[in-house]
């Protein structure tokens, strides 16, 4: 319980790319990290530009992705 | 990019005190007369196979040990050269075979067991591009569609024996040597990747499991391994083996840190 608490303590607001949905990140968000738009459930990933995260629109899968 | 498996492994990392340096390889340079770094063991986690194999390469050049080294991986993402590495060392697979003509085809499909069969790209992952073929008009049309419509790569017909699992196969996860956990990946469909909608459930992990998945990792160079095995009457039998595996459904149905598992091997590799 502490542990979300803190995570969400820290969290961001970002708004997504393509729905313009304000998503709330957690603190623990790493640049690159892919993750779903809750409004639009686009998949997006997260940049850090001047210090600041901000959402682009997640590469589309490609043939060679995978294990 | 850091998805649900790789957020496991830096939750792990932090965990145990490890200095962890995420490095987007979209971002780098890789020329090895200018390149810094401050690491001991590079832990490769592409999502693009390409990008991964050329990260390897390049970290192995400049002396930096890398989980997997490139020779498992090479072994690992080209399934014929996984089948001969399996068969090398006497480890039970389907029947298969390589052929790069609709003739050939033919004749390896009445060698290896005949209709259905199954035709593979020789790299790929999650599922897709697999055929499933029934018959000789299948098989036609699926190596003209090859043929007409893919790159050279899918010029190389991989041809594998069709064999008739009980609605789920076996993911099982080799780690330095060790079988650390397993899951069965439950699908009334006869492609059984979660990334094809089977359900993961916590598989038991009897003796002859354990021994055919020990034997396939050190038949390919062992490290860390997500191993595909087939049950059938006759026993166990390995499909497949991934080198950048996937483990967050392991992790989440079995509730075995697969994620720590990986980063003391790492932090043994980097011992050496």
């Amino acid at each position: 319980m502490w542990e979300v608490e803190v995570k969400f303590m820290n969290s961001t607001n970002v708004i997504c790319p393509i729905c313009d949905g304000k998503i709330q990140i957690p603190g623990n968000t790493e640049e690159a990290e892919l993750i779903t738009c809750s409004f639009c459930n686009n998949k997006l990933e997260v940049k850090k530009e001047k210090g600041k995260f901000k959402l682009i629109e997640a590469p589309k899968v490609e043939e060679d992705w995978g294990e | 990019m850091i998805r649900g498996d790789e957020k496991l492994l830096i939750e792990a990392a932090k965990r145990k005190n490890v200095v962890l340096e995420i490095v987007d390889v979209r971002e780098q340079i890789f020329d090895p007369t200018n390149f810094k770094y401050d690491f001991d063991v590079v832990l490769e986690r592409c999502v693009s196979t390409t990008k991964g194999m050329h990260t390897i390469e390049f970290f192995e050049s400049i002396g930096i040990p890398v989980v997997n080294c490139l020779s498992v991986a090479r072994t690992c993402e080209n399934k014929f050269t996984t089948s001969l590495a399996l068969i090398a060392h006497d480890v039970p697979t389907p029947r298969f075979a390589l052929v790069f003509s609709e003739r050939e085809a033919k004749t390896a499909i009445e060698r290896i067991g005949g209709y259905p069969a199954v035709l593979k790209p020789v790299s790929g992952s999650w599922g897709r591009l697999l055929a499933r073929i029934n018959d000789i008009y299948a098989l036609e049309a699926m190596i003209e569609q090859k043929t007409t419509l893919g790159g050279p790569h899918h010029h190389a017909f991989y041809i594998q024996q069709y064999i008739k699992k009980p609605g789920r196969d076996i993911r099982i996860h080799v780690i330095g040597g060790r079988v650390v956990a397993a899951i069965y990946r439950q699908s009334s469909h006869w492609v059984t990747n979660t990334a094809r909608g089977a359900e993961p459930i916590p598989c038991s992990i009897d003796r002859q499991l354990e021994n055919i998945a020990l034997r396939a990792a050190e038949a390919v160079g062992g490290g860390v391994l997500g191993i595909d095995i087939f049950e059938t009457k006759k026993g166990y039998l390995v499909n497949e083996i991934n080198h950048t595996m996937e483990f967050k459904n392991v992790q989440r149905v079995t509730g075995i840190n697969v994620a720590s598992a990986i980063i003391n091997y790492c932090l043994d590799i980097s011992k050496k």
